[in-house]
């Protein structure tokens, strides 16, 4: 395995029976990155990201993950955090937010082990980061969209992976609420934990929080720094002619620059 | 007092109480776990289809016990596969397959040349019938099956709220699946013996809905349930005693009861609960 790399996807092609989504995928996601996935609707974003944590089964190639095939360094090492779409739960399902942060620590203990001392406070220190801390005894359906994400999110960080894939993890929420999470992006990388975040929504993003974006659309059209991928040609092949903002352009940008992360 | 305590002078009531209250308490739990998961369907599907097993035994002459939990364990884990295999919706998988059962169950009791007294005991609910033999298998099944869903309890808690994340997160949720439709299948054919196969569905799901009424946490959703479940069943037994009736259908009506007072006086019935003194719901 090569430690620079968290994420290798070989000439990597899925079929969703006979739809080609993903097409010779060739990628390598250097260890420690802020990734950030953009492509508009069906581009395979979603499936690149269930691939990664071995939801979908390559149809052709194959994807390593901490040099491994997924489900094993699943097995081993459980280093994949995983924030899938905002779905709607079961609003009356008898779980705190609590709770369901524990159930990001389900996979580790195993069977036949309940949650010990050091499990409770790394539950704890989830919430404290995703600021949900005053809420953890509330119950989950009780909550607004955002503050569910925020508690899925403590979820995938409480089980302390190295690599965090979050798959539109700001769609539909509101713009502090989409803030908090960039901040929260911002930390992880600071720690040194590599992530993933996809996006359809061009509006909802922040692109100065991330050190490199990957343009999908069934293939990889590009994959480098913001300022050498975000280009009119390269958004114009990735959105397949259709309009997209041109505040992502660099000259529109940078006034509104923040932190950046490599 | 003398109500309650006359009657377990006899051994065939004391047999049925102690194998009304084992029921009770595994019916509450599982049916915890079948209204979280949205499996009551399969819970009605697997009691009803659970009658061709009896037939078969009773033909073959097998144990009642033995034949239909056997069969009821292999619909249940066909339901499963078909769903899987045959690209239909779980509630489509069971439409067909416990139809198809019980049709052969109908059709192999309409064969038979008298109408058997066992049988109808299976259908209706016939807990003052319990054997001792029978006592022992209701109990050995419940503690296995609350043994396993106590040293499991989380794994079915994170497969029930979210199955996917609980694939992701290492979890089988192909295990977890069918050992919940395996447990279900046993659960459904004990507890026939008290309430019958037409109505086993009304232990299994209404203790769990009752308690829902109440709270939101899911410890005390199932003391909840345990504690409906048993109130249900022991009332019941004693109903069924006293006035002769299935006792099926007297526990059936008790949990039925209970949902609606549970119902009425819930937080959704705030003005209510205050009326009775009763303290604000926390939801």
């Amino acid at each position: 395995m090569n430690d620079n790399y968290v994420i290798e996807f070989e000439h990597f092609s899925l079929n969703y029976g006979q739809r080609r989504v993903l097409s010779d995928i060739h990628l390598r996601i250097p260890t420690g990155s802020c990734i950030g996935i953009i492509g508009p609707n069906g581009s395979g974003k979603t499936s690149l990201i269930r691939s990664i944590v071995g939801l979908n089964q390559a149809t052709q190639g194959n994807v390593h993950v901490f040099g491994q095939s997924p489900r094993r360094a699943w097995r081993r090492q459980r280093q994949i955090g995983y924030v899938p779409q905002l779905k709607s739960i079961d609003k009356e399902f008898p779980i705190s937010v609590y709770e369901v942060v524990m159930l990001g620590r389900v996979g580790l203990l195993g069977p036949l082990r309940s949650p010990k001392k050091e499990d409770h406070r790394i539950v704890s220190e989830a919430l404290l980061r995703v600021k949900m801390t005053d809420m953890a005894d509330r119950p989950i359906g009780q909550l607004s969209g955002g503050q569910q994400q925020r508690v899925f999110i403590a979820r995938a960080l409480a089980q302390q992976s190295k690599l965090l894939l979050l798959d539109e993890p700001a769609t539909g929420l509101d713009i502090p609420t989409q803030q908090s999470i960039y901040e929260l992006l911002e930390q992880l990388h600071e720690d040194g934990i590599t992530t993933l975040t996809t996006t359809h929504d061009l509006l909802a993003l922040d692109f100065h929080h991330f050190g490199r974006i990957l343009c999908l659309n069934e293939r990889v059209i590009a994959f480098g720094p913001p300022d050498k991928v975000l280009t009119p040609e390269i958004l114009t092949k990735t959105f397949s002619g259709l309009p997209w903002p041109h505040r992502l352009l660099k000259d529109d940008k940078e006034d509104s620059c923040s932190c950046t992360c490599s | 007092m003398h109500l309650f305590i006359d009657p377990l002078q006899y051994s065939f009531m004391q047999n049925a109480f102690i194998g009304t209250v084992a029921i009770g308490i595994l019916c509450a739990v599982i049916g915890c776990f079948v209204v979280l998961l949205r499996l009551a369907f399969i819970g009605e599907g697997l009691a009803h289809g659970s009658l061709a097993g009896l037939a078969i035994g009773y033909l073959m002459r097998w144990d009642l016990y033995l034949a239909a939990n056997l069969y009821t364990i292999g619909l249940a884990l066909l339901i499963g596969i078909v769903h899987e295999k045959a690209k239909v919706t779980l509630d489509t998988a069971i439409g067909i397959l416990f139809s198809t059962s019980m049709a052969l169950g109908i059709a192999l009791i309409s064969s038979m040349k008298f109408y058997t007294t066992d049988l109808t005991g299976y259908l209706f609910g016939s807990v003052l019938a319990i054997t001792p033999f029978d006592l022992k298998i209701i109990i050995l099944a419940s503690l296995i099956i609350l043994i396993i869903l106590f040293l499991f309890y989380k794994e079915f808690v994170f497969y029930a709220f979210d199955p996917e994340m609980a694939e992701v997160a290492g979890l089988s949720r192909t295990g977890l699946h069918y050992s919940m439709l395996i447990m279900i299948a046993v659960t459904v054919v004990v507890a026939s013996q008290t309430v019958g196969i037409i109505l086993v569905t009304a232990l299994l799901i209404i203790p769990a809905a009752s308690a829902q009424q109440w709270t939101r946490s899911l410890k005390h959703l199932l003391l909840l349930a345990i504690l409906f479940g048993l109130i249900s069943a022991m009332m019941g037994l004693y109903i069924s005693y006293y006035f002769n009736i299935a006792s099926g259908a007297s526990i059936a009506l008790t949990a039925a009861v209970i949902f609606f007072i549970s119902f009425v006086l819930s937080s959704h019935r705030q003005p209510l609960r205050q009326s009775f003194g009763l303290p604000e719901a926390k939801k």
